[in-house]
């Protein structure tokens, strides 16, 4: 047991197994021996200034002093944190992979069996560039959505966990832009460069996938944001980490570790969003309203419809044929790829596919390989569905029958066999006149938006929380919640 | 000798026409095998369906002289497939087809399309081709271009964030996402 004087520190079994620390004597910290590469080492360093005034330009707006942050400093299997209150544009955004195994094998596609790569191949250069940039892409994007949500933070506690996840998204850059760098000459470096030119919701040059354009607009959101298109990212980088090139598959592994913390915002910030609306209905006997300082459960609804929706977009159409050239060619795996049963090459696999044909949604067999786009989806599908139950659980708690759910694939869609046509959350077909009359009830309006953003009145005392979210069950690293998580800059205050 | 037809003649008549169950059948041998050996992979069987979003632009009398292809990998990107029958090359074909490809797209609400042009004889000509109508790539890697109207908003006013104050280094945490630790994938637990 690591003992220590400071009372803010929990007590923190050591880690097991092996590690691999991190040398923070270094200006850009790595564990991938920068100092070894100078090349590469200068090139990074170049690279530095721009980011930074990236973060200073569009990362969080609110000021603030300092903010207790966790930051890595070994990642073995168990991965390792250090916790400490640190000024975020000194937060140490560093370039992280795990553990080399020098056994691995490479797990599907034509190459199944062979040695992981640790060089680009020639002929899948293009392709692998692409996959790290649209990944890479993502990640500053949602730091430039969330940017002004400082201003309105339900509390301390929600302020912390909303600039740990940016440092991260930050941080998750950094990797993308290794790579880029590392093995992709100066191609590389002019794609890391456009990943700080393009910009969530610029005209000219927007990020580019839909979701990571659409204004973040309240905590709401962003709890729906964390949940939904968070875990998108989740499963992208889980096909990621199974690919044949290995830096890439290692530095995907590590991300993963730090996505679980951001998972935990989006389902428990929903959660105690429900909780705190349901304590209301049951004591009223009835529907909660904007009135009573919280958030409608029929508006939670609507905010889970849109992003629930905008998220199932990110996985493309369902059927791609780059889709299956990327699996066949070994860059981009499965969801859990070692733990399926079957032969891993999939050329002789079938599965059936939803469509629309004659205003019914009928299936049809289709060749598995060009699916993989919608077997990563329908991973995806199923993991949105523990969160229900997780907040539906609140419902029931309280003693109350309305309760929460996912609504049809086709809802809302306009990428893949739905795009042409309108479905309702039920996952009826329907035409033009019923989808108008139906979607104020479905999807946030404006006035829906108006109204929850007038709730969202920022709370900085420590331990506070703002009525319409009950409080968290526990602390960050055994912190209480009444800790003081955040300093704010005295211009923060105001 | 080839006549090339008049372009003004050709590509006003043409129409662009979805394909909702798209196959591969005779007249994609004829106008997409008619490309330069090299120039597509496309290895599909006769009769056999196809993946993505497929268009044909077809001339007064319904003949198909092209075709179209997004393969939207993820929502916001695609792929693009462009084809035109030999017989129709310099007429405008080729222009009609990309034209029709980018509204496609930017009604998807897809924000950029690429374009990777593979080895074959005439990809300095392609490349250039593609350069002028607004991708930005180079000639052997991703080809990409803005499409449509995704950007919702003016970039943000540029503000510059708080100065420094020293932390206190000390804490170490444990691996559970609750409490702010990493967790491997398998047992991610929200």
């Amino acid at each position: 047991m690591t003992t220590v004087d400071d009372p803010r520190t929990g007590a923190a079994p050591e880690p097991t197994g092996p590690v691999s620390t991190i040398d923070y004597d270094e200006r850009i910290p790595n564990n991938v021996n920068l100092a070894g590469d100078r090349r590469l080492q200068r090139a990074l360093e170049g690279w530095q200034p721009k980011f930074l005034d990236w973060w200073k330009t569009l990362g969080p707006a609110l000021p603030t002093e300092d903010v207790y942050l966790r930051t890595a400093i070994a990642v073995g299997r168990d991965g390792w944190a250090h916790f400490e209150h640190v000024p975020m544009e000194e937060y140490r955004w560093g370039i992280f992979l795990a553990e080399q195994n020098p056994d691995r094998q490479i797990a599907f596609g034509k190459h199944k069996g062979e040695p992981a790569w640790q060089e680009v191949p020639g002929e899948h250069r293009a392709d692998l560039m692409r996959l790290i940039v649209i990944q890479g892409d993502t990640e500053p994007a949602s730091v430039e959505q969330q940017r002004i949500l400082g201003n309105t933070a339900p509390s301390i506690y929600d302020l912390r966990n909303l600039f740990q996840v940016n440092v991260e998204e930050g941080r998750h850059l950094w990797a993308m832009v290794y790579l880029l760098h590392a093995y992709f000459g100066r191609e590389g470096r002019d794609e890391a460069e456009q990943l700080l030119k393009r910009n969530s919701g610029d005209l000219d040059a927007p990020r580019i996938l839909g979701a990571f354009n659409e204004e973040t607009t309240d905590w709401l959101q962003f709890f729906m944001f964390t949940y939904f298109t968070d875990r998108d990212g989740k499963y992208q980088l889980g096909t990621l980490k199974e690919s044949a090139f290995d830096p890439l598959a290692r530095t995907c592994e590590f991300m993963l570790k730090e996505e679980a913390h951001h998972m935990f915002v989006g389902t428990t910030g929903v959660q105690r969003v429900v909780e705190r609306t349901a304590e209301v209905m049951k004591a009223k006997g009835g529907e909660a309203t904007f009135e009573d300082g919280v958030i409608p459960l029929d508006v939670v609804q609507k905010y889970l419809n849109f992003q629930f929706s905008v998220s199932m977009d990110l996985f493309g159409s369902e059927q791609s044929t780059n889709a299956g050239n990327y699996y066949s060619s070994g860059l981009k795996g499965r969801w859990q790829e070692t733990r399926r049963k079957d032969d891993h090459v999939l050329l002789d696999d079938e599965r059936e596919m939803n469509y629309v044909e004659d205003g019914q949604i009928r299936q049809k067999t289709v060749p598995m390989l060009s699916a993989l786009n919608l077997d990563l989806r329908d991973e995806y599908v199923a993991d949105c569905a523990n969160g229900v139950r997780r907040w539906n659980q609140e419902l029931e708690d309280a003693g109350l029958t309305e309760r929460l759910f996912l609504p049809h694939e086709g809802f809302n869609r306009k990428v893949g066999a739905y795009a042409s046509h309108h479905v309702s959350p039920e996952g009826e077909v329907i035409d033009d006149a019923a989808w108008e009359a139906g979607v104020g009830g479905w999807l946030p309006s404006e006035e829906d938006r108006r109204a929850v953003a007038a709730l969202m009145v920022p709370v900085y005392t420590y331990g506070e929380f703002a009525p319409w979210i009950a409080p968290p069950k526990t602390g960050i690293n055994d912190q209480p919640v009444e800790f003081d998580y955040v300093h704010l800059a005295e211009e923060g205050m105001a | 000798m080839t006549v090339a037809p008049d372009p003004s003649s050709v590509a006003s008549d043409l129409q662009w026409v979805r394909e909702e169950s798209p196959t591969w059948d005779a007249d994609k041998v004829r106008v997409i095998g008619g490309a330069p050996e090299g120039a597509f992979v496309l290895p599909f069987s006769d009769g056999e369906q196809l993946p993505g979003d497929w268009f044909s632009a077809r001339d007064a009398g319904g003949a198909v002289v092209g075709y179209g292809r997004l393969d939207t990998t993820w929502g916001g990107d695609a792929e693009i497939l462009l084809a035109v029958d030999p017989g129709h090359q310099e007429a405008g074909v080729g222009s009609f087809v990309l034209e029709r490809l980018e509204a496609e797209a930017a009604a998807r609400d897809i924000n950029y399309i690429h374009n990777r042009i593979r080895d074959h004889a005439q990809r300095d000509v392609v490349h250039d081709w593609l350069v002028v109508r607004g991708f930005r790539g180079p000639v052997d890697g991703d080809l990409r271009k803005r499409v449509g109207a995704g950007g919702r908003r003016p970039r943000p006013e540029a503000r510059p964030a708080s100065s420094a104050a020293s932390g206190t280094p000390d804490g170490r945490g444990p691996g559970h996402e609750e409490q702010g630790g990493y967790v491997d994938v398998e047992e991610h637990q929200y």
